[in-house]
């Protein structure tokens, strides 16, 4: 066979092959944030986790998120989740990170529990300090991400939780 | 397929692709739905098929001029790494959300309204289509210099003798009696 039709033949399959991973990964990442996000008339236009507040009996709060992962998709999905607490002058007191690999067709549950103690929730209390969350989503074995991160009043946070 | 008939149909299909049907379905999109997208997410999305559908008219163009002429001459060389170029930038275009110099690495600043005082930041990593589309494109621009080459120089090439019917067909003498 000629070289130029040998590489013709090469570039069609080339083609077709990005096609089909583009729409694996497409599939995997819409299915599995669909699936994924609050629904319910409980739940509708809430936020994709669960906070929750407790306090021990030393004064100190115990906070935990959950984050329910369903991957509906076609591919394995890597899900990571960092949480911190960062005072006024940016120095962080509490971080907390969990990640989880989830295989086609599998639910996890990623859950971060933290407690703070009395003395940092005084330094959180103040004008200034501030949670930072981060929500980072990978497939096609970590060649294809997303993260989104969010930065807030911790005060606004503590509020949510109430 | 004749060289006129696709010269007629890949254009057509091309317009249809990229200028018909997107203007159509954007068109369906609520218009909330368009304002929430550039509010949230900083993206034009009637600004973008605007620019899809420009390009469309262009490779279409390109594809006409290509299959209008035959794959010796210059003109199909250049429409054809014309046409390859525009390819490929509308698909750096795609997966960089009206953004093609990302390379398909978009990042965007959130604006999350029930949350006033909040911040966020938006990364997508979509570097790996990028790459897979380069190295399509060059194997492509190696393809088309490898074609027009090979075919420039059948072309130049003098043709093969024309055989004469009688003159070259071989004697045949089994019918002929032995000479005396």
């Amino acid at each position: 066979m000629r070289p130029e039709k040998v590489l013709g033949i090469s570039i069609v399959s080339l083609h077709v092959l990005y096609v089909v991973i583009l729409f694996l990964v497409g599939y995997t990442t819409v299915a599995t944030i669909m699936a994924s996000l609050p629904s319910g008339p409980e739940q509708e236009g809430g936020m994709p986790f669960d906070l929750r507040l407790e306090e021990t009996e030393a004064g100190a709060q115990v906070m935990t998120l959950a984050f329910p992962v369903h991957n509906e998709g076609l591919l394995p999905v890597d899900i990571r989740v960092r949480v911190r607490l960062l005072n006024q002058a940016g120095v962080v007191l509490v971080e907390e990170e969990s990640s989880r690999n989830i295989p086609p067709g599998q639910s996890e549950g990623l859950e971060l529990t933290f407690t703070i103690s009395e003395e940092k929730l005084e330094q959180v209390s103040h004008a200034g300090a501030r949670a930072e969350g981060m929500i980072e989503y990978k497939t096609l074995y970590g060649l294809v991400s997303a993260s989104a991160s969010l930065q807030m009043a911790a005060a606004e946070l503590r509020q949510g939780g109430e | 397929m004749r060289l006129r008939v696709r010269a007629i149909v890949f254009p057509t299909i091309i317009l249809l692709v990229l200028a018909v049907i997107p203007n159509v379905l954007v068109g369906l999109v609520p218009a909330e739905a368009v304002e929430m997208l550039r509010q949230v997410v900083q993206v034009d999305l009637r600004g973008m098929v605007v620019v899809v559908a420009s390009l469309g008219v262009a490779l279409a163009a390109l594809s006409f001029l290509k299959n209008t002429w035959e794959k010796w001459s210059w003109v199909h060389l250049g429409s054809s790494l014309a046409s390859e170029g525009g390819w490929l930038f509308l698909w750096l275009l795609l997966l960089g959300v009206g953004d093609p110099s990302c390379l398909g690495r978009i990042t965007r600043a959130l604006e999350i309204t029930p949350l006033a005082a909040a911040q966020g930041t938006l990364v997508v990593d979509l570097r790996f289509f990028a790459f897979f589309l380069i190295v399509i494109a060059g194997l492509t621009v190696v393809n088309i210099l490898l074609t027009f080459n090979v075919a420039r120089r059948s072309r130049s090439e003098p043709p093969a003798p024309p055989v004469h019917p009688l003159k070259d067909k071989p004697l045949d003498r089994s019918d002929e009696s032995p000479p005396i």
